[in-house]
């Protein structure tokens, strides 16, 4: 085939504007600390699933005669769990008038508008993420779909208070309600547990300890951290400030990083993650869609269509109930 | 010649982001105080000379800018750990704890 002669194609434009809008948009992963850390993945529809499966219980007496027979092992089916695509939107728009008076840059400010919009679309996907509360609901013709956090989906290892609960995901999501609790004190103690939760259900060592700013003080207090640390005084160098700061712990298992996260602030629970298990799933990651006019100007509609994916529940563990 | 410049308050953590889009290209500077941070951490390398490792050892603070670029590079907790203890080793002035850099 041969290219018709003086056709204007892709490669010879100048200046690629969503390009320009990437570039933008990549340039603020702090906004996001859990979004960034997270793997991607493809959702392919609106319920995005994956299954978890377990090995049976360690048996030091499992043994067997010499030439014997075999009766065969009851097999356990892999648990088949899910979650609801969740479509977070955002529009941009511009008169007329204002595209034609500003026209130094124009394009510039548009793409910049637009990445600070799909910036702005991040942090509500961050705030899904750290909610403690907040269901998986399936879309109808009539209801949003939305996805369920990270509070509904750390079903293995939940510490609660009092008659607070997790409950067991439903259908295959975690739709039900978690089960309010009597709020206590973030210690060491429960923080330990946790860990100690983590290693025995999943053999993996927690990564990242993810808390409110008001629970980041209360750790640095925790005795056995507070021995190896200074006091934080109030005043211009108080914990307010260090906020922007994450502290790094080792110990003969390994590292932690304890991230203060904005949006947990007031929040009764904390989350001890282990990364590499948690996906963020989009359908068709973000996008940007120029509406039809319908007046004098031009309108721009920011689509994120996804949902959090929590593939192994055992390698993570949330403490909640705790006094904010 | 500049086609665009913003710049953009500080966030949540304190980082401040100037945007310059020069054509096609998107130059971005991010600046945080790093003041307290240092301060902080003196103070706690003060505090803890002489002492042991123990478990749970408190060694070094980083800054949430690095921290977010180390996450959002690096896909596999092990790198990413590498790579946090990696950028303390780097920036001494934010170690915590002398030994970890011996």
């Amino acid at each position: 085939m041969t290219v018709p002669t003086n056709l204007y194609q892709k490669a010879s434009l100048k200046g690629n504007r969503e390009d320009l809008l990437d570039k933008i948009y990549n340039t603020s992963p702090s906004e996001v600390p859990l979004s960034s850390a997270f793997g991607r993945t493809t959702a392919i529809t609106d319920f995005h699933e994956w299954q978890t499966d377990a090995l049976g219980a360690a048996s030091a007496s499992n043994k067997m005669i010499d030439g014997d027979d075999v009766t065969l092992d009851a097999q356990v089916a892999t648990v088949r769990i899910g979650n609801h695509l969740h479509i977070f939107n955002g529009t941009v728009g511009v008169s007329r008038r204002a595209n034609i008076v500003k026209k130094a840059g124009r394009g510039a400010e548009m793409a910049y508008l637009k990445g600070k919009k799909m910036l702005e679309l991040k942090r509500n996907i961050e705030a899904m993420i750290v909610s403690p509360t907040q269901v998986a609901i399936a879309a109808t013709t009539s209801v949003a779909g939305q996805s369920g956090g990270l509070g509904v989906q750390l079903v293995s290892n939940p510490l609660h208070n009092g008659a607070g609960a997790t409950p067991a995901w439903t259908s295959g999501a975690p739709t039900a309600a978690i089960t309010a609790g009597t709020n206590r004190t973030f210690t060491k103690t429960l923080l330990d547990t946790a860990c100690q939760n983590i290693y025995t259900t999943s053999g993996q060592f927690a990564e990242m300890l993810v808390v409110s700013p008001a629970h980041k003080t209360l750790f640095s207090a925790f005795a056995s951290v507070a021995q190896n640390r200074i006091d934080v005084k109030g005043g211009k160098n108080s914990q307010a400030t260090i906020v922007g700061g994450a502290e790094v712990y080792l110990s003969d298992f390994g590292g932690l990083t304890v991230v203060p996260h904005y949006l947990m602030a007031g929040s009764d629970t904390a989350y001890v993650l282990n990364t590499d298990y948690i996906d963020l799933a989009f359908l068709d990651g973000f996008k940007t869609t120029e509406l039809a006019k319908t007046g004098d100007s031009d309108k721009v509609l920011i689509t994120a269509d996804c949902c959090l994916a929590v593939r192994a529940p055992t390698a993570q563990a949330k403490i909640t109930n705790l006094t904010p | 010649m500049t086609d665009f410049h913003i710049i953009e308050s500080a966030n949540e953590y304190g980082i401040a982001r100037d945007v310059r889009v020069e054509g096609d290209n998107v130059i971005t500077k991010q600046t945080y105080d790093a003041a307290p941070l240092l301060k902080f951490a003196a103070d706690a390398r003060i505090a803890n000379e002489g002492k042991r490792w123990g478990d749970g050892h408190f060694v070094g603070v980083i800054p949430m800018a690095e921290l977010a670029r180390i996450n959002d590079t690096y896909k596999s907790a092990e790198e990413r750990k590498h790579q946090i203890l990696a950028w303390l080793r780097d920036n001494p002035k934010l170690v915590t704890f002398e030994k970890f850099l011996k």
